[in-house]
């Protein structure tokens, strides 16, 4: 293990690390290679961020714990459409039940065959007869009246 | 004792680079980012310093986004690592994105724990269930690993003007 790069790399990432180390790590030509090194890198990764990364990038959309759960602007409209249908859905099958029609109770049926019809079409015998005469029972005059 | 809405504002930014890093989609780190502090809020906060909160936390999102990378092996999807929409950087963006990609898994995870998220050793060693040695000896082979990967954009860099950042947890929010 290269204890330069190791003194290196722990000062670059915020660690402690000794004086006395770190003046020796410098003082090698490796040492100071390494530092450039990881310093060139850090920048290379840096720099290849995309935008959203950067301050004020797309982090912005992201909303703290809690406020997904305190947007009812969404679900007002919905649960408005939803009692107006079940209040419509309810009117409807309430109409129906009070306009169905009272039960038919079958009243007696009564066939008439086609003779019957046949003997009720001839005229009773006259039980006596009436005779009207003409000057007596009636006058005929001009005019009609 | 820090409550969720704490470590939101305290750590959003960080686990939120985080799985960016490792889903490599903006809009699938918003909704793991999401879902790492319904957990968090869902869960009690355990007793520990400001260190161990943040530890704890990105054990959380660690979890959560092996499990999501698992469950997108499992169905078939690919990765479609940093959607970028910067055409100057998108050469390096995918140079980055493959050489990253190729470290070990727990490697990745230990290097991006430090560089995207700014977590300390001891921080990383809770989050990944490791020692405080592996994590040095995880960090120092991935770094290895990626200088040689990304020699061309190393040499180039190695020619032009370099700043000393430091990796602060929360930076950039």
């Amino acid at each position: 293990m290269n204890n330069h790069e190791d003194v290196i790399s722990a000062f670059v990432d915020n660690e402690p690390v000794s004086a006395g180390d770190l003046a020796a790590a410098l003082a090698a030509p490796d040492g100071r290679d390494y530092l450039i090194d990881l310093l060139v890198l850090r920048g290379i990764v840096s720099d290849g961020l995309p935008d959203a990364l950067k301050p004020g990038g797309a982090i912005g959309r992201v909303q703290p714990p809690g406020a997904r759960r305190s947007t009812p602007a969404f679900w007002l409209p919905v649960a408005a459409a939803a009692l107006v249908a079940i209040g419509l859905g309810a009117g409807f099958v309430a109409g129906r039940a009070l306009d169905r029609p009272a039960p038919v109770t079958p009243s007696p049926v009564v066939t008439q065959s086609p003779a019957a019809d046949a003997a009720r079409a001839v005229a009773p015998a006259p039980t006596h007869v009436i005779r009207m005469e003409k000057g007596i029972d009636w006058n005929e005059r001009s005019g009609g009246n | 004792m820090a409550d969720a809405e704490l470590l939101f504002a305290l750590h959003r930014q960080g686990v939120f680079r985080y799985l960016c890093r490792v889903v490599g989609r903006t809009d699938t780190a918003q909704d793991l980012t999401q879902e790492v502090f319904l957990r968090v809020t869902r869960t009690r906060v355990p007793e520990a310093d400001a260190s161990g909160h943040r530890a704890w936390v990105f054990k959380i999102a660690r979890n959560l986004v092996l499990n999501h990378v698992r469950d997108g092996a499992r169905r078939g999807e690919t990765i479609a690592l940093l959607d970028s929409s910067t055409p100057p950087t998108q050469e390096l963006a995918v140079a980055i994105k493959q050489a990253v990609g190729a470290l070990a898994e727990a490697d990745r995870d230990v290097f991006l724990l430090r560089e995207s998220a700014g977590l300390s050793y001891d921080e990383i060693a809770v989050a990944c269930d490791l020692t405080t040695e592996a994590v040095r000896a995880r960090l120092k082979r991935a770094r290895e690993q990626l200088r040689h990967t990304l020699d061309g954009p190393m040499r180039v860099g190695r020619q032009g003007a370099i700043a000393f950042r430091r990796t602060e947890p929360g930076e950039g929010s």
